[in-house]
């Protein structure tokens, strides 16, 4: 029997006001479901929050749509993970030190990153994140207003004649009491591994940062790391190594912990008077996603706290397999070795053309000089 | 046959992706993004590519890429069954596309520069100077020469007759002062100087020339410029339905899965429910089609 493949989980959070703004970019499609307020949305200035539509059907030949309050999954990903990176800050790659403790922190292993640098430190490196959540929407049916507000801005001068004033007054959007839904999952694949190599263009670490990475994750975990190897994907087809790190199934359990500390505890805040907060957290353990189907009631159980968590270390799936290091630079230089000599075909049979594109140039002037001889 | 239903939901495409600087590396080489090929997909529907790729990642597989060169090509069994995949998109959408969502997003930017323009008391009169606030710690790091900025710091002391001048004159303040004794020689002086060390830029604010072409910043390339700078990007979500037919055999593929994957830009992706393939499918959705490569020159 397999083990967990991942975790999924619904929550429920409670909130008042908006706490996700959106630009004004989706004025258009906003004319069209607040109908009451068309002449509102006419203006440029409108504060708006970010929306959830869905088509539900159709009327008359035309098609009609629910519009719920969001907070984006971006924003729930922020405050989350908040504390650990409040800004994501490139120039820590100038700092290696403080660049690969970033990388291995629970922020790091959790919720991924992608690092695009040239200039200094360990070159390009990017984690796809286990963690996946969607949109918080809102279940309820509290509905929003526009209202009048002044802002707190310089008022803007004509410099022509032809040029619109500035104003200070905005309509924002308002609402009450929202309860919103959110369900997310971890996929256990994705954490326990950390690829160190190019192959599928996912490196995460530079392997030359690998023995100050692996001091980070042990801090990060309180478990000690397996060495850097070379590691196969037990289900796919293409038996390719890679080089990385695989944590352990307690360093996973713990980084499921602390995810889920971290989901508890959210609060989003804003300044402008809006916040949402978690109420109740459900999980379910997937083993396979065909039998036990995400989507169905069946199988969740509510957690108030990490220590609800009914999973066991043992439980997890290892989805990687380490293959002795000989036999990996062997298929590699196997790979290595076809990859050259197609090169070497491909620059052959481009010089077999030129040479053949020259033989028929000279066979046209040929024929030319016959032509004017003639 | 049977069909498997794929929810998605928040799934991104960037709308201006040509806008981008940087470059796409495969076994052919570097190529410069704007110059890379690309397909475009219908509004309305899903691409194949994408799709294959989506169902690749369902069964435990790796992606593919669709346009960088690779030599691991995957099955083709994944590409046939996004060919006869059906998608039902709910999102609300016209001819520019669906609906944009306005996202924040750090990029690194190696000279970034500040436009603000804040207005100077030049010469009598209310002059815009574009860079931004300047106070005497960005001052010093712009200028970035210890015995040049004690000059400007002396300059002013010995005009002023004030000891303490960081305490007392704020930067852009200080500024002003020179500028009102621009033709005393020791200021002459010390545009000079500074002219000679390439700030040309704070010696025409401070003599109030050429001051609409410059900023406070101009010519300056330091390390420490080299900044993570907070933007918006405008992004289109989508959310959808995806109805993949498939056999009770195919179906044990998706068991090697975890059941969840991402899909385009941040988009959320599991697998709904197994249904019997039923017409009504076909008359809900449109088809997955082919996505039309464009190649930019």
């Amino acid at each position: 029997m397999s083990g967990v493949r991942s975790i999924w989980f619904n929550a429920t959070l409670k909130g008042t006001g908006i706490v996700n703004y959106d630009g004004k970019d989706s004025l258009w499609a906003a004319k069209e479901w607040f109908k009451n307020y068309r002449e509102i949305l006419s203006h440029s200035n409108v504060k708006m929050a970010k929306h959830y539509i869905k088509k539900i059907g159709e009327k008359d030949g035309k098609p009609e749509y629910e519009i719920k309050i969001k907070i984006s999954s971006d924003c729930i990903k922020h405050a989350l993970f908040e504390e650990d990176q409040p800004v994501h800050d490139t120039l820590i790659m100038a700092a290696p030190k403080a660049f690969i403790k970033l990388l291995s922190s629970a922020c790091g292993l959790i919720r991924g990153y992608m690092f695009e640098n040239k200039v200094c430190g360990s070159g390009s490196v990017h984690r796809k994140g286990p963690l996946n959540i969607t949109d918080a929407v809102q279940t309820n049916d509290t509905i929003p207003t526009f209202d009048l507000v002044t802002q707190l801005s310089p008022k803007r001068q004509k410099e022509n004649k032809d040029d619109i004033s500035g104003t200070n007054m905005v309509y924002k959007e308002c609402i009450g009491d929202v309860v919103y839904t959110l369900s997310g999952s971890i996929d256990l694949n994705l954490l326990q591994f950390i690829c160190c190599s190019q192959r599928y263009n996912r490196m995460a670490v530079n392997p030359d940062d690998a023995k100050l990475y692996i001091e980070g994750v042990n801090r990060t975990t309180d478990l000690p790391t397996s060495n850097i190897g070379h590691y196969i994907y037990k289900t796919a087809k293409s038996e390719l190594s890679e080089e990385g790190i695989l944590l352990s199934q307690d360093q996973c359990l713990m980084l499921i912990k602390d995810c889920f500390r971290r989901l508890l505890g959210l609060n989003i805040g804003r300044g402008g008077g809006g916040f949402a907060y978690i109420t109740d957290i459900k999980i379910k353990h997937i083993t396979d996603p065909i039998i036990d189907k995400p989507y169905e009631e069946v199988g969740y159980y509510p957690i108030k706290s990490v220590d609800d968590i009914k999973l066991k270390a043992s439980d997890i799936e290892v989805f990687y397999k380490e293959i002795p290091e000989e036999e990996a630079i062997a298929l590699n230089n196997d790979i290595d070795n076809a990859y050259i000599a197609t090169k070497n075909k491909d620059a052959e049979d481009k010089q077999i053309k030129a040479e053949e594109k020259i033989k028929a140039k000279e066979a046209k002037e040929a024929k030319k000089n016959k032509k004017s001889e003639q | 046959m049977k069909a498997l239903c794929i929810s998605i939901k928040n799934a991104g495409l960037w709308k201006y992706p040509m806008w981008s600087k940087d470059c796409v590396y495969d076994s052919n080489g570097k190529t410069i993004r704007k110059k890379f090929p690309y397909y475009e997909v219908p509004i309305g529907h899903l691409g194949v590519q994408q799709v294959a790729n989506l169902l690749r990642v369902l069964c435990g597989q790796r992606p593919v890429p669709s346009l960088r060169k690779c030599n691991y090509t995957g099955d083709p069994l994944y590409e046939e069954l996004a060919k006869k995949s059906r998608a039902n998109i709910h999102s609300i959408y016209n001819d520019k596309g669906y609906i944009e969502e306005v996202v924040y997003t750090h990029k690194s930017n190696q000279f970034p520069q500040q436009t603000a323009k804040r207005n100077y008391i030049l010469d009598n009169h209310n002059i815009g100077v574009i860079g931004g606030l300047i106070y005497w710690r960005r001052l010093r790091r712009i200028i970035n020469d210890n015995s040049l900025f004690q000059e400007i710091i002396t300059t002013i002391q010995n005009l002023s007759k004030v000891n303490n001048v960081q305490e007392s004159f704020h930067a852009q303040t200080a500024i002003e002062f020179l500028n009102k004794h621009k033709t005393k020689p020791i200021v002459i002086e010390l545009c000079k100087n500074l002219k000679k060390n390439h700030h040309t830029s704070l010696s025409n604010i401070i003599l109030n020339e050429h001051i609409d072409a410059i900023s406070i910043h101009q010519g300056y390339h330091g390390i420490n410029s080299y900044l993570s700078c907070g933007s918006v990007e405008k992004i289109q979500r989508l959310d959808a339905s995806l109805y993949v037919p498939v056999t009770n055999e195919q179906l044990k593929l998706f068991s090697n899965g975890t059941g969840a994957a991402s899909f385009l830009e941040g988009g959320f992706v599991a697998i709904e429910s197994i249904e019997e393939w039923s017409p009504l499918i076909e008359i809900q959705s449109k088809p997955v089609v082919e996505g039309v490569l464009i190649k930019c020159t």
